[in-house]
This record gives structure tokens, sequence and C-alpha cells, in this order.
């Protein structure tokens, strides 16, 4: 955690998969915004690719649970790579 | 089954002290139907919550001398009221306060589990938390230290393993223990430095406006809801001083943090879980995902599987109705049976009507809703295992690029599948749909999908009117229109009536999991009770009203000496309420091609679509529906209409009013009138206006 790469912040539709990422910022309105809260994805919050086809469908892992997101999603999320 | 002196808002709790009200609360995926099927059995019934569909469950077993009643609140990942689900759980939480509450939690995710649990300790009330899947939990390397985590986070933690119902006893135990506490004393969650203050200065607020408060909520929980702006709470506590502080203290956060307070609050919450998990959870290894992992290297493989989702969508269908056919023509075959043997008991010339009402009306009518009963059991205990097992995820994710492009979710393509068979359990079927905009549309392009009845329809009219080789492409030019007709009203559904933007796609994708027996069978039987119960009922009525028009008035015995049975049959029909319909319908159904018989075929397809063929068979008094027979009506079909008028026929048909048991379900599922009577309505005159220009243009063209 100390040691940040001075990387700039991506969408995380641009990351590989296997890659493990740190959420940097989130573009949504409250209510998704909260959504995402519940499922553990946060500012902050560490996760994994685990599947990225490029085409706006990817699923990470976040703490223990797998999970979907798609329909434009994943560039309202900025994550740097870990 | 509640005490009568529980009032709203009013502290009900140890009213009657032999009964405990607990609500069973949890994350979806926590295991929390399956705790609650392995604690009540199959006995428990099925509502909705007051005023929306959301499924409520209850149940009722007794442990000791105690009664003990069982709520299975709505699956949650949180209680922020931002989804319907979220407020009915919050809103029964405050205003029926159970005596416990049980949080299902799967242990072998702890983290995320809890953020629910540590919801329902802000909430203060009394509180269990249930370690499901424990097993799961230590063979990936999690041990927990139970002792400390009760102490951190201020409940009782229970161990166990749905599944195989272990650990049932104990949480029973743990219940009547916290019922028997004096005072629920749970611990409350810290925030750090700024937020506790900014919480304490709304607080001092709220207690100097004392009693304005409502009293059903906790005084620490309204300043927390108004620190993250909830918007039911600000609503609720609509006063200028408190709103005033509430804006000053998030005023204060954001400036302080640059980050909107409710998104600082749940960043709190999971580091208070992470706190607690720190000292109390120990990782001696990781191990998860393995075997999920594996599977869905194929089942999610990029090429192979959508061809392997179309196998196993095949092997559903095949099941809902290649497998059903036989018991269903069982019952056909008993209650054709139980018809005749009524009409043969029955005393000569002894109260003929009410033999016609018994026999064509209610035991016909019986059969009818009981003949789907097959169907019904066989999907849902296939779209049982789909869920249980964790695939519908995957499929939802395979298909949602396809559907999306028509405005549907991707799960929407397993009810638009079953519809090729039925569409009444299809509109069933879209109960996995968790958004109603969603759901509803589904349903109303619902019988555009050409159902398994209409089959009947197609495969009398198109060999009257055309050449064998035509055949083929004809039946295939139906489905077709049919399709996509639904695809268009979806697209205008979801511009018009059912507006609103996309819903963002996330979803959690489960480990696979391997279902349970006792799961699969009580959905199976629930979903089966339910569609006997309330939609059977309706139908029977309904199709006793439909078999007094058919029936009524009676032809007069002197018209009726010189004719054979087939002639009489024919002449009792133009003569009853439906034929006078179908006569007086004629101008207006002219312009489609159609004459009277068609008319009066149309309104007995009403009840059921086959009932088309068997009407039309009357009407032109060709006697059974044998094979011959229906060559005989072929052929003076065709000499009465051209080929042209044959396609109307069965393009109306396809789209016309859907048949009455799919507007009982449609009318159930939707949860209003409104909504079943716009899909008849609107079905019926999208037919007439498509068959109207087909045969118009037609005739201009051919």
């Amino acid at each position: 955690m100390n040691t940040q790469q001075k990387s700039e912040p991506v969408c995380l539709n641009q990351m590989k998969p296997g890659a493990s990422a740190r959420v940097t910022a989130i573009e949504a309105g409250r209510g998704l915004k909260g959504r995402l809260a519940a499922l553990g994805i946060l500012v902050n919050s560490a996760l994994k690719i685990i599947r990225n086809d490029g085409n706006d469908q990817i699923i990470i892992q976040v703490k223990q649970s797998r999970i979907i997101l798609g329909r434009g999603m994943t560039h309202k999320i900025f994550v740097d790579e870990i | 089954m509640r005490s009568n002196l529980a009032l709203p808002g009013v502290d009900v709790a140890h009213t009657d002290s032999n009964t405990i009200r607990v609500a069973l609360a949890g994350n979806p995926n926590s295991g929390k139907t399956t705790v609650f099927n392995a604690l009540t059995g199959a006995r428990h019934h099925v509502a909705n919550y007051p005023g929306v569909t959301v499924e409520k469950k209850e149940g009722t077993i007794t442990v000791g001398d105690m009664h003990v009643t069982i709520v299975d609140l709505p699956g949650t990942y949180s209680l922020s009221a931002y989804s319907v689900e979220e407020r009915v759980a919050r809103d029964y939480l405050f205003s029926e306060k159970p005596d416990v509450v049980v949080d299902v939690l799967d242990a072998s995710n702890l983290e995320r589990h809890l953020y629910l649990a540590v919801q329902l300790m802000e909430m203060h009330v009394p509180l269990i938390l249930a370690f499901n899947m424990s097993d799961i939990a230590r063979s990936s390397g999690l041990e927990f230290d139970y002792k400390q985590l009760e102490i951190l986070l201020g409940a009782r933690i229970v161990p166990m393993v749905a599944s195989r119902g272990e650990g049932m006893q104990e949480l029973m135990q743990a219940v009547i223990e916290t019922f028997g506490q004096k005072a629920w004393a749970g611990v409350s969650v810290r925030y750090g430095g700024e937020v506790d203050a900014e919480l304490d200065n709304i607080v001092k607020v709220l207690l100097e406006q004392k009693e304005q408060l409502p009293k059903s909520y906790p005084v620490r929980w309204l300043a927390l809801k108004l620190l993250e702006e909830d918007p039911e709470i600000c609503q609720l506590l609509n006063i200028p001083r408190i709103i005033e502080q509430a804006v000053l203290s998030r005023m204060h956060l954001r400036k302080v943090f640059g980050d909107s307070p409710d998104i600082l609050v749940a960043d709190r919450r999971y580091g208070f879980i992470s706190g607690a998990c720190q000292e109390a959870v120990k990782h001696t290894f990781h191990l998860r995902h393995d075997f999920s992992d594996l599977a869905d290297k194929l089942l999610m493989h990029r090429y192979l599987g959508l061809p392997i989702f179309a196998a196993m969508m095949f092997l559903v269908f095949y099941l809902t109705f290649a497998a059903a056919a036989w018991p269903m023509r069982g019952l056909e075959f008993l209650f054709a049976k139980l018809g005749c043997a009524v009409a043969q008991a029955w005393p000569e010339h002894w109260l003929l009507p009410l033999k016609s009402l018994i026999v064509d009306g209610v035991v016909s009518g019986v059969g009818g809703v009981v003949i789907f009963l097959p169907n019904i059991l066989l999907l849902f205990l296939s779209i049982a295992i789909l869920e249980d097992t964790g695939y519908m995820a995957r499929a939802a994710f395979l298909m949602d690029r396809i559907m999306h492009k028509i405005g549907l979710h991707g799960k929407s393509f397993i009810p638009m599948l079953i519809g090729f068979g039925c569409s009444v359990p299809a509109i069933m079927a879209t109960r996995i749909l968790e958004n109603r905009r969603n759901r509803l549309a589904t349903i109303m392009v619902m019988p555009l999908i050409s159902c398994g009845a209409r089959i009947t329809i197609y495969a009398l009219l198109i060999p009257a009117f055309f050449a064998p080789a035509l055949r083929g492409p004809m039946m295939f030019l139906i489905y077709i229109i049919g399709i996509v007709l639904a695809i268009i009203c979806i697209k205008l559904l979801r511009l018009t009536v059912f507006k609103g933007e996309t819903i963002p796609f996330v979803m959690e994708l489960p480990p696979y999991r391997l279902p349970t027996l006792k799961g699969l069978s009580i959905h199976m039987w629930q979903r089966a009770w339910m569609y006997l119960q309330k939609a059977g009922t309706v139908i029977l009525m309904l199709s006793i009203i439909l078999w007094a028009l058919i029936s009524y008035p009676v032809l007069p015995d002197n018209e009726q000496m010189a004719l054979t049975d087939a002639q009489r049959q024919s002449a009792a029909l133009q003569y009853s309420v439906a034929g006078r319909i179908g006569r007086a319908m004629e101008p207006l159904i002219k312009p489609l091609g159609f004459d009277w018989k068609i008319g009066t075929a149309l309104i007995g397809a009403g009840a059921a679509k086959e009932v088309f063929v068997s009407q039309l068979s009357i009407v032109y008094a060709v006697g059974g529906e044998s094979d011959e027979n229906l060559q005989v009506l072929r052929e003076k079909l065709r000499q009465d209409y051209s080929p042209l008028q044959g396609f109307c026929i069965m393009l109306f048909c396809l789209i016309t009013a859907p048949c009455l048991a799919t507007v009982v379900i449609t009318r159930r599922e939707s949860g209003a009138w409104k909504w079943a009577l716009l899909q008849y309505g609107g079905l019926t005159l999208m037919a007439y206006v498509i068959t109207l220009l087909v045969y118009q243009a037609g005739r201009l063209l051919l």
C-alpha cells in the first residue's frame, strides 16, 4: 500500500484479467454508489480482475466475492494498478 | 398469529411470553432460504408484503412450550432503502418489531456479509448472527474466535451448516435465550472521531425535539440516517432545526473528507468490520473459488459458454413440456373419464342444465386448471436447480449482451423461452427478474411468443390453405412475426410506459453449490400451490362464465327435430349467446376477411387457444376432432376462404387477446388488473390493426 506507483488512474475496462487494482474514484449517482458500497466496492477497495473480454462486461473479485459489472459500469470506476 | 394488542409503532415485545417473533435477514446467496426451510420445513405460507410484489414467507414452529413465528425478510446487501426489498426489510423491522432478528451470513465471505449485520446493529435490534457455511469457511482456511467476535459485535454467534441441518437447534436455543433477556445491550458502531462527533451533534438536536420524534426508531440511528441523507428519514423528520443541523454536519464532513457522508459511513462500516476481523479471524491459508473457477472455465467459456447454455435451455424446455406431456395426457384422460362418469350416473331427464354445468363447466374447468400442473412443477424444479446451483447468474452474464439490445436483462431470456411452450408458466417464471419494470415489460409481451396451444390452430389452417412445400416456411413465418412483434413492443414499452434509465448491471456471481433436495422440493411445491390457489379459482370461475355463453340460450326442441347430431350442435352454438355475438360482430370483423363463423370460434378461443379448432368444427358441424373430420373441415374452410384469409386468421390468433389463464396469471404476477387489461386490450387492438392492414394490402396486391 505504501509503495504506491505513480501510475495514472485508468478505467476499469482497460484492466487485463489477472491484474490487481485499487479503486481511486467512482463516478456515479448516489444510488449506484450506495449499491456498489454494499457489495464492497468503494474508493480504496482492492479488487482483482477475473475476466475482461473487452465488451463492457467485467468480472471482478472484491473481498471473497465475484461480481459482474456491465453496461457502462466499467468506465465509471477508475483504478490504479497495484 | 400476532397478538391483537400489537399496534404499529408501539413496542409489543413480550406482550405474549409464549410467542417469539423472529425475522430472518441476510444477503442473497447467504443460504437464508435454506435456513428458513430447515427451520420451518413445509409448514409455512407465502404472501406478499402489503402494497408491493415482494414475497413474504412466514412459518411457525413449536420449540418446547414456545411458539416461534419466523418471517423471511427479502435478501438484501444493505438496508439503505434504495431498492423495494431493502425498504420492505427495514420497514418490517421497525413497524413489526420482531423479538429477535437472525442475520444469516456466509461465514466464508464474512467481511462482505457483515456489512448488513453492522446495519442491523445500528438499528439496535436484538440480533443473532448465524454463521452459515461454516464448513466451507473452515476448509478454506478461516478460523474464528467466536468469543472475541461476540464481544466485538455485541451479538450471539451460532456457527451452522444449513444445507445439512447442522446448528439449527443451537440457533433456536439462542433465539429463546435472546428473547429471555430483559433488555438488548448491543454495541454501538464507531465511525471514527469526526463522524462520531457530527453524529453526537445531530443526536443532541434530536433529543431537544424529543416529543416530535417517531417512537419506533432509535435516536442514534435517526441521526445516522440524517447524516447519510436517507430520503425517507429526511422526509419523516422534516423539522427546520433538525434539517439545519443535518445539513451543517454533512457539509462539514464533505469539507473534511471530500466524499459524500453516506459513502464515508459505508467506508467506516467496512473499517469497523475489518478491525473486528483482524482481531478475531485468522486466515490459515487461502483457498476458495477453486472448483467454481474450474467449472467457469468451461461453462462461461468465451465460445463454448453460449452453446452449453443453449443445451441447458433445451433441457429445461424438454423437461417442462415433453416430460410433462404424459402426466398431462393422464390428467386429461382422468378428467374426461370423470366427466363421462358423472354424465352416465346422472338420472335421465333430471336437471339437465345442472348436468351440463357440472360436466362441461366445472369438471372441464377444473381439468383446464389442473392440466398445467405438471408443466409448472417441472418448470420450477428446473428453475430452482438453475438458481440454487448458481448457474442462473452465469446465464444472465452470457445472455445479457444480446438481451440488452432489446432493452431487457439477461435473465429475461429464460421466461421468453418457456413462452414457446405456454405463457402461463412463462409469466410465473418472470419472478427471477428483480427489476419490476423489466419484469412487467417481459410479462406484457409474453403472449406474442407463440405457445403450444396455438400450434393446433396453425396445424389446422396451414395444410388447408398452403401447398406442402410452403407449410414449413409458413409455420416459421408465423413464429418469427410473433418474436419480431414482441421485440418491437418491448422497445416501445421501454420508451413509454416503462420508461427509465437502463438498470446498471451489477450482480454477484455466487460460487457453485450443490442444491438440496429439500430446498428444491419446497420451492416447487410452493409455486404449484400458489398457482392452484390464486390462479385456479379465477380461471375456474371465468371458464364457467364462458361455458354459459356457449350453452345458453338453449336451442328450442322443435327446431332440432330433423337434424343430425353434428348439425344440431352447430345450430345450438349459433343460437347461443356466443353465436349471437359472433354474428353481431360480423360487420366489425368483415374488414379483416372474417365472417361470423370465425367470430364465434374466436369467442370460444378466449378460454384457451386450442378451443378455436373445436369451436370451428362445431360451427361447420363436422363432428369430433378426428383426423378424418379435420380433413373434412379443411375442405370446407378451403371452399369458404382464400389463403389470404387463412393467413389472416392465423395472424389474428397469434396476436390477439391471450387466453383466460394468461389474463389471470398476468393479473396475479403484475399485482394489478390494469396490467392484465392493458395487455388484453392492447394485444386485441394490435391484432385488429395488423390483420386489417395485411388483409386489405393483400387484397390489393394479390
